[in-house]
Protein backbone atom coordinates (compact mmCIF):
# COMPACT_ATOMS: atom_id res chain seq x y z
CA UNK A 1 0.00 0.00 0.00
CA UNK A 2 2.79 2.35 1.05
CA UNK A 3 4.73 1.23 -2.06
CA UNK A 4 1.74 2.12 -4.30
CA UNK A 5 1.47 5.55 -2.73
CA UNK A 6 5.21 6.12 -3.28
CA UNK A 7 4.80 4.99 -6.91
CA UNK A 8 1.88 7.33 -7.46
CA UNK A 9 3.76 10.26 -5.97
CA UNK A 10 6.77 9.38 -8.19
CA UNK A 11 4.55 9.18 -11.29
CA UNK A 12 2.84 12.44 -10.36
CA UNK A 13 6.19 14.21 -9.90
CA UNK A 14 7.44 12.95 -13.25
CA UNK A 15 4.18 14.10 -14.89
CA UNK A 16 4.62 17.57 -13.39
CA UNK A 17 8.20 17.67 -14.66
CA UNK A 18 7.08 16.61 -18.17
CA UNK A 19 4.32 19.22 -18.26
CA UNK A 20 6.69 21.93 -17.05
CA UNK A 21 9.11 21.09 -19.88
CA UNK A 22 6.24 21.14 -22.38
CA UNK A 23 5.03 24.51 -21.06
CA UNK A 24 8.50 25.98 -21.67
CA UNK A 25 8.64 24.42 -25.14
CA UNK A 26 5.14 25.73 -25.94
CA UNK A 27 6.29 29.27 -25.17
CA UNK A 28 9.51 28.96 -27.18
CA UNK A 29 7.98 27.15 -30.16
CA UNK A 30 4.85 29.31 -30.06
CA UNK A 31 7.03 32.30 -30.96
CA UNK A 32 8.53 30.26 -33.83
CA UNK A 33 5.03 29.32 -34.99
CA UNK A 34 3.99 32.93 -35.48
CA UNK A 35 7.28 34.03 -37.05
CA UNK A 36 7.94 31.17 -39.50
CA UNK A 37 6.28 30.51 -42.85
CA UNK A 38 3.96 27.53 -43.36
CA UNK A 39 5.69 24.38 -44.66
CA UNK A 40 6.05 24.10 -48.43
CA UNK A 41 3.45 21.85 -50.05
CA UNK A 42 2.86 20.45 -53.52
CA UNK A 43 6.58 20.30 -54.26
CA UNK A 44 6.81 17.00 -56.17
CA UNK A 45 8.42 17.94 -59.51
CA UNK A 46 5.88 18.31 -62.31
CA UNK A 47 5.38 19.89 -65.72
CA UNK A 48 2.36 21.88 -66.83
CA UNK A 49 0.79 20.16 -69.84
CA UNK A 50 -2.13 22.49 -70.46
CA UNK A 51 -3.73 25.54 -68.83
CA UNK A 52 -7.18 26.33 -70.12
CA UNK A 53 -9.81 28.38 -68.31
CA UNK A 54 -9.70 27.25 -64.66
CA UNK A 55 -8.26 23.83 -65.59
CA UNK A 56 -4.59 22.93 -65.07
CA UNK A 57 -3.22 19.57 -66.20
CA UNK A 58 0.13 18.58 -64.66
CA UNK A 59 2.38 15.64 -65.47
CA UNK A 60 4.55 14.44 -62.57
CA UNK A 61 8.12 13.35 -63.23
CA UNK A 62 8.59 9.62 -62.69
CA UNK A 63 10.81 8.40 -59.87
CA UNK A 64 11.02 4.74 -60.95
CA UNK A 65 12.99 3.12 -63.78
CA UNK A 66 10.01 1.13 -65.04
CA UNK A 67 6.37 2.30 -65.23
CA UNK A 68 3.03 0.57 -65.51
CA UNK A 69 1.72 0.79 -69.04
CA UNK A 70 -1.57 2.50 -68.09
CA UNK A 71 -1.18 6.12 -66.91
CA UNK A 72 -3.23 7.56 -64.04
CA UNK A 73 -5.18 10.83 -64.19
CA UNK A 74 -6.12 12.33 -60.81
CA UNK A 75 -9.14 14.63 -60.92
CA UNK A 76 -9.24 17.06 -58.01
CA UNK A 77 -12.32 18.52 -56.32
CA UNK A 78 -13.44 21.89 -57.68
CA UNK A 79 -13.61 23.51 -54.24
CA UNK A 80 -10.01 23.02 -53.07
CA UNK A 81 -6.40 22.99 -54.18
CA UNK A 82 -4.74 19.80 -55.40
CA UNK A 83 -1.81 19.93 -53.00
CA UNK A 84 -3.82 17.98 -50.41
CA UNK A 85 -2.70 14.98 -52.48
CA UNK A 86 0.93 16.15 -52.35
CA UNK A 87 1.44 17.56 -48.86
CA UNK A 88 5.04 16.63 -48.05
CA UNK A 89 7.48 13.77 -48.69
CA UNK A 90 6.02 10.69 -46.99
CA UNK A 91 2.58 12.36 -46.88
CA UNK A 92 2.04 12.61 -50.61
CA UNK A 93 -0.43 10.38 -52.46
CA UNK A 94 1.24 11.47 -55.67
CA UNK A 95 4.69 10.57 -54.30
CA UNK A 96 3.27 7.19 -53.26
CA UNK A 97 1.86 6.49 -56.75
CA UNK A 98 5.12 7.56 -58.40
CA UNK A 99 7.05 5.28 -56.04
CA UNK A 100 4.81 2.36 -57.00
CA UNK A 101 5.59 2.91 -60.68
CA UNK A 102 2.58 4.80 -62.02
CA UNK A 103 2.80 7.56 -64.61
CA UNK A 104 0.80 10.27 -62.83
CA UNK A 105 -1.13 13.27 -64.15
CA UNK A 106 -3.34 15.61 -62.15
CA UNK A 107 -6.18 17.81 -63.31
CA UNK A 108 -6.66 20.56 -60.78
CA UNK A 109 -8.39 23.92 -60.73
CA UNK A 110 -7.80 27.61 -60.37
CA UNK A 111 -10.55 29.99 -59.30
CA UNK A 112 -12.71 30.91 -62.30
CA UNK A 113 -12.30 34.50 -63.48
CA UNK A 114 -15.29 36.88 -63.42
CA UNK A 115 -15.89 36.36 -67.14
CA UNK A 116 -15.92 32.56 -66.60
CA UNK A 117 -18.98 32.78 -64.34
CA UNK A 118 -21.14 30.88 -66.82
CA UNK A 119 -19.02 27.70 -66.83
CA UNK A 120 -21.25 24.81 -65.84
CA UNK A 121 -21.12 21.11 -65.01
CA UNK A 122 -20.97 20.23 -68.69
CA UNK A 123 -17.89 22.43 -69.17
CA UNK A 124 -16.11 20.84 -66.22
CA UNK A 125 -17.00 17.16 -66.78
CA UNK A 126 -17.37 16.91 -70.54
CA UNK A 127 -14.86 19.53 -71.67
CA UNK A 128 -12.05 20.00 -69.13
CA UNK A 129 -11.94 16.36 -67.92
CA UNK A 130 -12.35 15.08 -71.48
CA UNK A 131 -9.57 17.36 -72.74
CA UNK A 132 -7.27 16.19 -69.92
CA UNK A 133 -8.00 12.55 -70.81
CA UNK A 134 -7.06 13.19 -74.45
CA UNK A 135 -3.87 14.98 -73.35
CA UNK A 136 -2.88 12.04 -71.13
CA UNK A 137 -3.29 9.67 -74.06
CA UNK A 138 -1.30 11.97 -76.35
CA UNK A 139 1.49 12.47 -73.80
CA UNK A 140 1.93 8.78 -73.06
CA UNK A 141 1.10 7.29 -76.45
CA UNK A 142 -1.28 4.88 -74.70
CA UNK A 143 -4.85 4.30 -75.81
CA UNK A 144 -6.17 3.78 -72.30
CA UNK A 145 -5.80 5.33 -68.87
CA UNK A 146 -7.16 5.19 -65.31
CA UNK A 147 -8.90 7.98 -63.41
CA UNK A 148 -8.82 8.62 -59.67
CA UNK A 149 -11.34 11.27 -58.59
CA UNK A 150 -11.59 12.94 -55.19
CA UNK A 151 -14.92 14.28 -53.85
CA UNK A 152 -16.45 16.57 -56.51
CA UNK A 153 -13.57 15.44 -58.75
CA UNK A 154 -15.02 11.95 -58.38
CA UNK A 155 -18.44 13.30 -59.35
CA UNK A 156 -17.00 14.90 -62.50
CA UNK A 157 -15.17 11.63 -63.25
CA UNK A 158 -18.27 9.45 -63.03
CA UNK A 159 -20.17 11.92 -65.24
CA UNK A 160 -17.33 11.82 -67.79
CA UNK A 161 -17.18 8.00 -67.61
CA UNK A 162 -20.95 7.63 -68.03
CA UNK A 163 -21.07 9.87 -71.11
CA UNK A 164 -17.83 8.59 -72.72
CA UNK A 165 -17.69 4.84 -72.14
CA UNK A 166 -15.63 4.08 -75.25
CA UNK A 167 -12.80 6.60 -75.04
CA UNK A 168 -10.16 4.50 -73.28
CA UNK A 169 -11.03 4.85 -69.60
CA UNK A 170 -9.76 1.47 -68.32
CA UNK A 171 -10.20 1.79 -64.55
CA UNK A 172 -12.17 4.23 -62.42
CA UNK A 173 -11.40 4.89 -58.75
CA UNK A 174 -13.33 7.52 -56.80
CA UNK A 175 -13.32 8.39 -53.15
CA UNK A 176 -15.75 10.33 -50.95
CA UNK A 177 -17.87 11.05 -54.01
CA UNK A 178 -21.40 12.42 -53.56
CA UNK A 179 -24.19 11.02 -55.70
CA UNK A 180 -27.39 11.23 -53.63
CA UNK A 181 -27.43 14.92 -52.76
CA UNK A 182 -30.60 14.71 -50.69
CA UNK A 183 -28.62 12.68 -48.18
CA UNK A 184 -26.15 15.54 -47.64
CA UNK A 185 -28.48 16.65 -44.91
CA UNK A 186 -27.15 20.02 -43.76
CA UNK A 187 -26.13 21.19 -47.23
CA UNK A 188 -29.51 20.03 -48.57
CA UNK A 189 -31.28 21.98 -45.82
CA UNK A 190 -29.26 25.13 -46.53
CA UNK A 191 -30.06 24.76 -50.23
CA UNK A 192 -33.81 24.31 -49.52
CA UNK A 193 -35.59 25.82 -52.50
CA UNK A 194 -38.33 27.31 -50.30
CA UNK A 195 -35.75 29.70 -48.84
CA UNK A 196 -32.69 29.77 -51.12
CA UNK A 197 -32.85 32.09 -54.14
CA UNK A 198 -29.84 30.63 -55.96
CA UNK A 199 -30.50 32.70 -59.09
CA UNK A 200 -30.36 35.94 -57.13
CA UNK A 201 -27.12 34.86 -55.48
CA UNK A 202 -25.43 33.86 -58.74
CA UNK A 203 -26.77 36.84 -60.67
CA UNK A 204 -25.48 39.23 -57.99
CA UNK A 205 -22.12 37.62 -57.22
CA UNK A 206 -21.20 36.00 -60.55
CA UNK A 207 -18.81 33.42 -59.15
CA UNK A 208 -19.38 32.12 -55.61
CA UNK A 209 -16.56 33.53 -53.43
CA UNK A 210 -14.23 31.13 -51.61
CA UNK A 211 -15.36 32.56 -48.25
CA UNK A 212 -18.84 31.12 -48.86
CA UNK A 213 -17.37 27.69 -49.63
CA UNK A 214 -14.97 27.76 -46.70
CA UNK A 215 -17.59 29.01 -44.23
CA UNK A 216 -20.14 26.41 -45.30
CA UNK A 217 -17.60 23.61 -44.71
CA UNK A 218 -16.67 25.13 -41.35
CA UNK A 219 -20.32 25.43 -40.29
CA UNK A 220 -20.74 21.66 -40.53
CA UNK A 221 -18.60 21.38 -37.39
CA UNK A 222 -18.76 24.81 -35.78
CA UNK A 223 -16.74 23.85 -32.67
CA UNK A 224 -13.95 22.16 -34.62
CA UNK A 225 -11.85 25.26 -35.24
CA UNK A 226 -11.82 26.38 -31.58
CA UNK A 227 -11.07 22.83 -30.40
CA UNK A 228 -8.32 22.47 -33.03
CA UNK A 229 -6.64 25.66 -31.81
CA UNK A 230 -6.80 24.46 -28.21
CA UNK A 231 -5.19 21.17 -29.30
CA UNK A 232 -2.58 23.11 -31.24
CA UNK A 233 -1.63 24.97 -28.05
CA UNK A 234 -1.59 21.69 -26.12
CA UNK A 235 0.74 20.12 -28.72
CA UNK A 236 2.85 23.16 -29.53
CA UNK A 237 5.91 21.32 -28.14
CA UNK A 238 5.41 18.55 -30.77
CA UNK A 239 7.02 19.60 -34.08
CA UNK A 240 5.31 16.87 -36.13
CA UNK A 241 1.87 17.77 -34.80
CA UNK A 242 2.43 21.48 -35.50
CA UNK A 243 3.69 20.83 -39.03
CA UNK A 244 0.72 18.61 -39.79
CA UNK A 245 -1.72 21.15 -38.28
CA UNK A 246 -0.27 23.96 -40.38
CA UNK A 247 -0.48 21.97 -43.61
CA UNK A 248 -4.09 20.88 -43.12
CA UNK A 249 -5.17 24.27 -41.76
CA UNK A 250 -3.65 26.13 -44.69
CA UNK A 251 -5.24 23.77 -47.18
CA UNK A 252 -8.63 24.03 -45.44
CA UNK A 253 -8.79 27.81 -45.70
CA UNK A 254 -7.35 27.83 -49.24
CA UNK A 255 -10.77 27.20 -50.80
CA UNK A 256 -11.54 28.08 -54.42
CA UNK A 257 -14.32 30.21 -55.79
CA UNK A 258 -16.90 28.24 -57.76
CA UNK A 259 -18.15 29.25 -61.19
CA UNK A 260 -21.65 30.67 -60.85
CA UNK A 261 -23.12 28.47 -63.59
CA UNK A 262 -21.64 25.34 -62.01
CA UNK A 263 -22.96 26.31 -58.56
CA UNK A 264 -26.44 27.09 -59.92
CA UNK A 265 -26.60 23.74 -61.70
CA UNK A 266 -25.38 21.79 -58.64
CA UNK A 267 -28.03 23.46 -56.46
CA UNK A 268 -30.93 23.22 -58.92
CA UNK A 269 -30.29 19.88 -60.58
CA UNK A 270 -28.39 17.92 -57.95
CA UNK A 271 -29.68 19.24 -54.61
CA UNK A 272 -33.23 20.12 -55.64
CA UNK A 273 -33.91 17.42 -58.20
CA UNK A 274 -31.29 14.79 -57.26
CA UNK A 275 -30.70 14.11 -60.95
CA UNK A 276 -27.36 12.29 -60.62
CA UNK A 277 -28.83 9.64 -58.32
CA UNK A 278 -31.96 9.40 -60.48
CA UNK A 279 -29.97 9.07 -63.73
CA UNK A 280 -31.90 12.03 -65.16
CA UNK A 281 -29.08 14.58 -65.43
CA UNK A 282 -28.67 15.84 -69.01
CA UNK A 283 -25.49 17.72 -69.97
CA UNK A 284 -24.89 19.05 -73.48
CA UNK A 285 -27.62 16.78 -74.78
CA UNK A 286 -26.21 13.62 -73.14
CA UNK A 287 -28.15 11.85 -70.41
CA UNK A 288 -25.80 10.88 -67.58
CA UNK A 289 -26.75 7.25 -66.99
CA UNK A 290 -24.33 5.84 -64.40
CA UNK A 291 -25.31 2.34 -65.54
CA UNK A 292 -23.18 2.98 -68.65
CA UNK A 293 -20.03 2.88 -66.51
CA UNK A 294 -18.71 -0.61 -67.19
CA UNK A 295 -14.96 -0.49 -66.52
CA UNK A 296 -13.48 -1.88 -63.27
CA UNK A 297 -14.65 0.45 -60.52
CA UNK A 298 -13.47 1.11 -56.96
CA UNK A 299 -15.37 3.37 -54.60
CA UNK A 300 -13.72 4.32 -51.30
CA UNK A 301 -15.81 5.91 -48.56
CA UNK A 302 -14.76 7.37 -45.22
CA UNK A 303 -16.48 6.01 -42.14
CA UNK A 304 -16.67 9.42 -40.44
CA UNK A 305 -17.11 11.71 -43.45
CA UNK A 306 -18.97 14.82 -42.27
CA UNK A 307 -18.87 16.59 -45.65
CA UNK A 308 -20.10 13.76 -47.88
CA UNK A 309 -21.90 11.43 -45.44
CA UNK A 310 -21.85 7.75 -46.36
CA UNK A 311 -25.57 7.84 -47.15
CA UNK A 312 -24.81 10.38 -49.89
CA UNK A 313 -22.04 8.36 -51.53
CA UNK A 314 -23.08 4.78 -50.82
CA UNK A 315 -25.69 4.48 -53.65
CA UNK A 316 -22.96 4.97 -56.27
CA UNK A 317 -21.76 1.37 -56.18
CA UNK A 318 -25.27 0.13 -57.00
CA UNK A 319 -25.76 2.64 -59.80
CA UNK A 320 -22.64 1.88 -61.86
CA UNK A 321 -22.99 -0.93 -64.35
CA UNK A 322 -19.48 -2.41 -63.91
CA UNK A 323 -19.24 -6.15 -63.36
CA UNK A 324 -15.92 -5.70 -61.53
CA UNK A 325 -16.76 -3.24 -58.79
CA UNK A 326 -15.61 -2.89 -55.21
CA UNK A 327 -16.64 -0.69 -52.33
CA UNK A 328 -14.35 0.02 -49.40
CA UNK A 329 -15.30 1.80 -46.20
CA UNK A 330 -12.16 2.95 -44.41
CA UNK A 331 -11.63 4.58 -41.05
CA UNK A 332 -11.16 8.33 -41.27
CA UNK A 333 -12.89 11.50 -42.32
CA UNK A 334 -13.35 13.34 -45.61
CA UNK A 335 -9.81 14.71 -45.67
CA UNK A 336 -7.90 12.19 -43.56
CA UNK A 337 -8.94 9.40 -45.92
CA UNK A 338 -6.91 11.12 -48.67
CA UNK A 339 -4.00 12.57 -46.69
CA UNK A 340 -2.53 11.82 -43.29
CA UNK A 341 -1.89 8.67 -41.30
CA UNK A 342 -5.14 6.89 -42.24
CA UNK A 343 -4.47 7.48 -45.91
CA UNK A 344 -0.89 6.21 -45.76
CA UNK A 345 -1.91 3.03 -43.94
CA UNK A 346 -5.24 2.31 -45.58
CA UNK A 347 -6.41 4.18 -48.63
CA UNK A 348 -3.23 4.45 -50.69
CA UNK A 349 -2.34 0.71 -50.49
CA UNK A 350 -5.97 -0.16 -51.32
CA UNK A 351 -5.85 1.95 -54.49
CA UNK A 352 -2.49 0.42 -55.45
CA UNK A 353 -3.82 -3.12 -54.93
CA UNK A 354 -6.80 -2.33 -57.16
CA UNK A 355 -4.89 -0.58 -59.94
CA UNK A 356 -1.61 -2.53 -60.16
CA UNK A 357 -2.94 -5.68 -61.77
CA UNK A 358 -5.21 -3.62 -64.03
CA UNK A 359 -2.48 -1.25 -65.25
CA UNK A 360 -0.39 -3.59 -67.40
CA UNK B 1 -11.22 -5.00 -11.66
CA UNK B 2 -12.38 -1.43 -12.16
CA UNK B 3 -9.93 1.06 -13.68
CA UNK B 4 -8.58 3.52 -11.11
CA UNK B 5 -9.86 7.07 -11.73
CA UNK B 6 -7.49 9.16 -13.88
CA UNK B 7 -6.57 12.18 -11.79
CA UNK B 8 -4.27 13.76 -14.40
CA UNK B 9 -5.76 17.26 -14.78
CA UNK B 10 -4.49 17.68 -18.35
CA UNK B 11 -5.90 14.34 -19.44
CA UNK B 12 -9.21 15.40 -17.88
CA UNK B 13 -9.02 18.72 -19.72
CA UNK B 14 -8.41 16.91 -23.05
CA UNK B 15 -11.39 14.63 -22.42
CA UNK B 16 -13.55 17.62 -21.58
CA UNK B 17 -12.42 19.41 -24.75
CA UNK B 18 -13.43 16.39 -26.85
CA UNK B 19 -16.80 16.17 -25.10
CA UNK B 20 -17.41 19.91 -25.46
CA UNK B 21 -16.58 19.75 -29.19
CA UNK B 22 -18.90 16.79 -29.82
CA UNK B 23 -21.68 18.39 -27.75
CA UNK B 24 -21.52 21.80 -29.45
CA UNK B 25 -21.34 20.23 -32.91
CA UNK B 26 -24.29 17.99 -32.20
CA UNK B 27 -26.49 20.79 -30.80
CA UNK B 28 -25.47 23.19 -33.59
CA UNK B 29 -26.10 20.55 -36.29
CA UNK B 30 -29.61 20.00 -34.91
CA UNK B 31 -30.30 23.74 -34.93
CA UNK B 32 -28.82 24.20 -38.42
CA UNK B 33 -30.93 21.35 -39.76
CA UNK B 34 -34.15 23.23 -39.01
CA UNK B 35 -36.33 25.22 -41.41
CA UNK B 36 -35.99 28.24 -39.13
CA UNK B 37 -32.22 28.29 -39.48
CA UNK B 38 -32.35 27.92 -43.24
CA UNK B 39 -34.96 30.70 -43.53
CA UNK B 40 -32.99 33.05 -41.25
CA UNK B 41 -29.70 32.32 -43.04
CA UNK B 42 -31.17 33.12 -46.44
CA UNK B 43 -32.95 36.23 -45.18
CA UNK B 44 -29.60 37.54 -43.96
CA UNK B 45 -27.94 36.53 -47.24
CA UNK B 46 -30.66 38.31 -49.21
CA UNK B 47 -30.12 41.51 -47.22
CA UNK B 48 -26.38 41.31 -47.90
CA UNK B 49 -26.93 40.68 -51.61
CA UNK B 50 -29.40 43.59 -51.90
CA UNK B 51 -26.89 45.85 -50.15
CA UNK B 52 -24.10 44.70 -52.43
CA UNK B 53 -26.28 45.29 -55.49
CA UNK B 54 -27.27 48.79 -54.34
CA UNK B 55 -23.70 49.80 -53.47
CA UNK B 56 -22.54 48.40 -56.83
CA UNK B 57 -25.11 50.49 -58.69
CA UNK B 58 -24.25 53.68 -56.80
CA UNK B 59 -20.49 53.18 -57.27
CA UNK B 60 -21.04 52.31 -60.95
CA UNK B 61 -23.00 55.52 -61.55
CA UNK B 62 -20.35 57.58 -59.73
CA UNK B 63 -17.55 56.07 -61.83
CA UNK B 64 -19.58 56.67 -64.98
CA UNK B 65 -20.04 60.33 -63.99
CA UNK B 66 -16.27 60.61 -63.53
CA UNK B 67 -15.73 58.99 -66.93
CA UNK B 68 -13.92 56.04 -65.32
CA UNK B 69 -14.40 52.36 -66.22
CA UNK B 70 -16.68 50.34 -63.92
CA UNK B 71 -16.11 46.74 -62.82
CA UNK B 72 -18.56 45.63 -65.51
CA UNK B 73 -16.54 47.48 -68.15
CA UNK B 74 -13.40 45.64 -67.07
CA UNK B 75 -15.27 42.32 -67.08
CA UNK B 76 -16.45 43.08 -70.64
CA UNK B 77 -12.86 43.64 -71.73
CA UNK B 78 -11.86 40.40 -69.98
CA UNK B 79 -14.67 38.59 -71.79
CA UNK B 80 -13.29 39.80 -75.11
CA UNK B 81 -9.81 38.64 -74.09
CA UNK B 82 -11.29 35.29 -73.02
CA UNK B 83 -12.92 34.87 -76.41
CA UNK B 84 -9.51 35.44 -78.01
CA UNK B 85 -7.96 32.94 -75.58
CA UNK B 86 -10.72 30.45 -76.33
CA UNK B 87 -10.02 30.81 -80.05
CA UNK B 88 -6.30 30.21 -79.38
CA UNK B 89 -7.27 27.19 -77.24
CA UNK B 90 -9.27 25.78 -80.12
CA UNK B 91 -6.22 26.07 -82.33
CA UNK B 92 -4.03 24.50 -79.62
CA UNK B 93 -6.59 21.73 -79.03
CA UNK B 94 -6.60 20.86 -82.71
CA UNK B 95 -2.86 20.19 -82.41
CA UNK B 96 -1.91 17.29 -80.11
CA UNK B 97 -0.44 18.13 -76.71
CA UNK B 98 3.34 18.44 -76.85
CA UNK B 99 5.27 15.25 -76.20
CA UNK B 100 7.30 15.20 -72.97
CA UNK B 101 10.73 16.76 -73.46
CA UNK B 102 12.57 14.14 -71.41
CA UNK B 103 12.43 10.45 -72.38
CA UNK B 104 10.17 8.41 -70.12
CA UNK B 105 11.07 5.04 -68.55
CA UNK B 106 9.74 1.92 -70.30
CA UNK B 107 6.10 1.06 -69.58
CA UNK B 108 6.72 -2.60 -68.90
CA UNK B 109 6.21 -2.80 -65.15
CA UNK B 110 4.32 -5.80 -63.77
CA UNK B 111 2.53 -5.99 -60.40
CA UNK B 112 4.63 -7.60 -57.63
CA UNK B 113 2.59 -10.83 -57.58
CA UNK B 114 2.70 -11.32 -61.37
Amino acid sequence: MADNAALDIGAFASRIQEETQRAVQRAVKGVGYFTSPAPAMGVTPKDLVRARGPARLYHYRPTEDELYRVPVLLVMATTNRGYILDLAPGQSFIGFLLGRGYDVFMLEWEAPRPEEKNLDLGDYALDFVAQAAEDVKAQTGEADFSIIGYCAGGMLSVIYAAVNPGLGLKNLVVFTTPVDFQQMELFANWADKRFFDVDRMVDTLGNIPPEVIYTSFDLLRPAARVAAQARLWDNMWNDEFVKSYRMFDRWGVDALALAGGYFRQVVRELFWENRLANNTLVLRGHRVDLGRITMPFLHVQAEHDHIVPRAASQPLIGLVGSLEKEELVLKGGHVSIAAGGNAVRRMWPAVDRFLAERSV
Amino acid sequence: MAEPPNLDPLAMWRDMLGQWERGVNSVANQAMGSDEFSRAMHQMTAVGLRLQQTVGEVVGKSLEALNLPTRNDLISINERLSRIEARLDEIATAAPAPKPAVPRPPRTRRPPSA
